[in-house]
């Protein structure tokens, strides 16, 4: 298992994450529940796991596209609150702030290796994962439409990061505009700009790709 | 950019979102059709990567993991005592940091900053504010040093400047009487006046200096023969546990020459052979042209000659104060100057008195032969000053007479002091200059410089 390094966290903010940004839902944890993390307080861990496993998850596996990969990454990003909290380094308003910086930058370590170290075709780690791009039950329909989506991954990543973050804050997470806002430390047109932009960069990307 | 494309964009991003078919959400917004469709299209084919299902055996597999590692953390020690009392401690300050930024990122930055650069302040200025005391050799004196070329450099004006490099001096003699004091060896440089020469040794601004055979003497053209008491010098040495120092060099800094101008340029003049260099601080009497005999009262720097002033052979001694510069380059000017007959009247300290001028309050007043001066006048008194300007706005005593009270401090009124301006070259004269000559009468001598040797009869 990878743990993120400390350097690697110092440069959360780089990423795009606004990070002392409170959702207007429930952007933020009690004192009372940040408390009790620090103390390593098992329920609070628990509870802490539960609400935000899926969130850390949907982030990961829309960025890497694969089940397996996401899994680690979700895995490493809550060791990493764990060490944190241990080190007297970790979250003390926003939880789930720290928790999303946390998971984008360890994508992007995750894509930074892959690229400096190929040793495998990414079109193969899809295809012999259990890849939600492929269906056991019509192989051949979407199997161009996995080579899409790979495209498409491909396309995302060579985004700016604000547009990496945003598209998934949004597309993958279904964040509203407000909790994107609030996440990125931006204004909602700010973020409504953002976004085109990037479906439009994103989009000339995949036509210059398919060509 | 398009808002109007943008809010749509939005708006049918939500429907879409909201299971509405794509051509439905561009239906809404028919002008925008073309714009809308192909980016809808690619937003689309992003929103079929999403994955919702959270695979739960995988959750639950993190989840034990987590709490096994956290049980770790809790058995170990360190982390309920030292690293909870770490964070006891730093957790307010956190608080504090997180608070500020939220207001925005910029504020944020803007607050760091502004909290950093208190600190640096605070912190260089209990720096300064110890070294202040160091002496030469102390770790600190270093620092001294770079504060006081740092204040003078950023004072606003030259006059301060100059007034700032006076008090910077004195407090060199002050160090090595210190040092002196406290028996310490140390390599020492400072400048002074010479007060008296004698063959047991020097005495430079009230420290006994020794000369020995290896200490090099740097004079004027004269040689060693321009070492006057009332010279100023620059003394590099070192300090004993006799309670003198022994120098190493002794350089006069600043003497008079006097020969004949033979070339004048806006940066240098050329004197009997001999290069001065002119600055804007140089004070040049009117008239003077190539030919004429003159009095240069020069300053010896390492980086050359200065002319501290250029003046007539009518006044033999020149004066080292130099309080007002010119703002540019005094040149001599053919046209008379004007004379000023009337006399005026002024008071103030008597800072200092010379062979042929005093300094009072700053300003230099020439003394003459027909100078009056009243009994029992030293420096330090309060005078009171009847003077005349001249044709090249110096400033001549006519009489002199010492104050008993201690009134003149609110008499002395600067803005008595007659304004005089030469046309033509912008030369304006800063100084009073009081001339002094053979025929001089002071009734007392001065007890501080009873060995200046009057020098007005070769002139």
């Amino acid at each position: 298992m990878k743990m993120l390094d400390w350097q690697s966290l110092a440069t959360y903010n780089k990423i795009g994450f606004h990070r002392f940004g409170v959702s207007p839902r429930q952007m933020s944890v009690e004192p009372s529940e940040i408390d009790l993390l620090n103390t390593l307080d098992p329920q609070a861990i628990t509870a802490i796991h539960n609400r935000y496993y899926p969130e850390v998850y949907r982030f990961a596996r829309f960025r890497v596209g694969d089940e397996v990969t996401a899994e680690d990454i979700a895995g490493d990003v809550f060791m990493s609150l764990l060490e944190a909290v241990h080190n007297s380094q970790g979250p003390y308003s926003n939880l789930r702030g720290w928790l999303l910086r946390t998971t984008a930058n360890i994508v992007n370590d995750h894509f930074r290796k892959l690229y400096k170290h190929p040793k495998e075709d990414s079109a193969e780690v899809l295809e012999t994962s259990t890849d939600l791009y492929l269906s056991q039950s019509d192989p051949v329909v979407l199997s161009d439409q996995a080579e899409r989506n790979r495209l498409l991954q491909s396309a995302i990543d060579k985004l700016t990061d604000a547009q990496k973050l945003v598209i998934t804050l949004r597309f993958g997470n279904r964040f509203s505009l407000e909790e994107t806002a609030q996440l990125m430390g931006k204004k909602a047109n700010t973020i409504k700009a953002l976004q085109y932009r990037a479906l439009e960069a994103l989009r000339q990307k995949l036509g210059s790709d398919l060509l | 950019m398009n808002q109007r494309l943008i809010d749509a964009f939005e708006s049918c991003i939500e429907l879409m979102e909201a299971n509405v078919p794509l051509e439905d959400c561009i239906k809404k917004y028919p002008d925008l059709e073309s714009e809308l469709r192909e980016i809808l299209k690619t937003a689309k084919d992003v929103m079929d990567l999403r994955e919702e299902q959270v695979p739960i055996e995988a959750m639950n597999r993190n989840r034990a993991k987590l709490l096994s590692q956290a049980k770790f953390l809790v058995s170990n020690g360190e982390h309920k005592t030292l690293v909870s009392l770490v964070n006891w401690l730093v957790k307010p300050i956190r608080r504090i940091l997180n608070g500020i930024p939220s207001i925005s990122p910029f504020a944020g930055r803007l607050g760091l900053v502004v909290a950093i650069t208190g600190l640096l302040i605070l912190f260089s200025s209990g720096l300064v504010i110890t070294s202040a005391k160091s002496l030469p050799g102390d770790s600190l004196y270093s620092i001294k040093r770079a504060v006081e070329d740092i204040s003078v450099r950023l004072v606003p004006n030259r006059e301060v400047g100059s007034e700032y490099e006076f008090n910077y001096s004195q407090q060199r003699v002050t160090e090595v009487k210190r040092l002196i004091e406290l028996k310490r060896i140390q390599r020492i440089s400072f400048e002074g006046i010479l007060e008296s020469i004698s063959s047991s040794g020097w005495i430079v601004s009230g420290i006994p200096i020794s000369i020995t055979s290896d200490t090099s003497i740097v004079g004027g053209h004269e040689g060693s023969q321009s070492f006057l008491p009332g010279s100023e010098v620059e003394v590099e040495g070192i300090t004993n546990v006799q309670g003198w120092v022994a120098a190493t060099e002794i350089h006069l800094r600043e003497y008079d020459f006097i020969g004949m101008v033979e070339k004048i340029t806006a940066n240098y003049w050329q004197i009997s052979g001999i290069q001065f260099l002119i600055t804007s601080r140089s004070q040049i009497d009117v008239g003077i042209r190539e030919g004429d005999d003159v009095t240069v009262l020069v300053r010896s720097e390492d980086s050359g000659l200065y002319a501290l002033a250029i003046l007539h052979t009518v006044h033999p001694f020149a004066t080292p104060d130099i309080l007002q510069p010119n703002l540019t380059t005094p040149m001599p000017s053919e046209v008379p100057a004007p004379t000023v007959e009337e006399n005026h009247q002024n008071s103030g300290i008597l800072e200092k008195i010379s062979g042929n001028y005093w300094v009072v309050d700053g300003q230099i007043i020439y003394i003459v032969g027909d100078t009056h001066i009243s009994d029992g006048i030293n420096i330090g008194d309060s005078i009171s000053v009847n003077y005349k300007v001249e044709a090249n706005g110096s400033y001549t005593a006519v009489e002199i007479e010492k104050i008993e009270n201690d009134e003149h401090p609110d008499e002395y009124q600067p803005q008595e002091t007659p304004e005089y301006e030469v046309e033509g070259n912008n030369h304006e004269a800063s100084t009073m200059t009081i001339k002094v000559d053979s025929e001089t009468k002071e009734s007392t001598s001065t007890p501080e410089y009873e060995e200046t040797p009057v020098l007005t009869e070769d002139h």
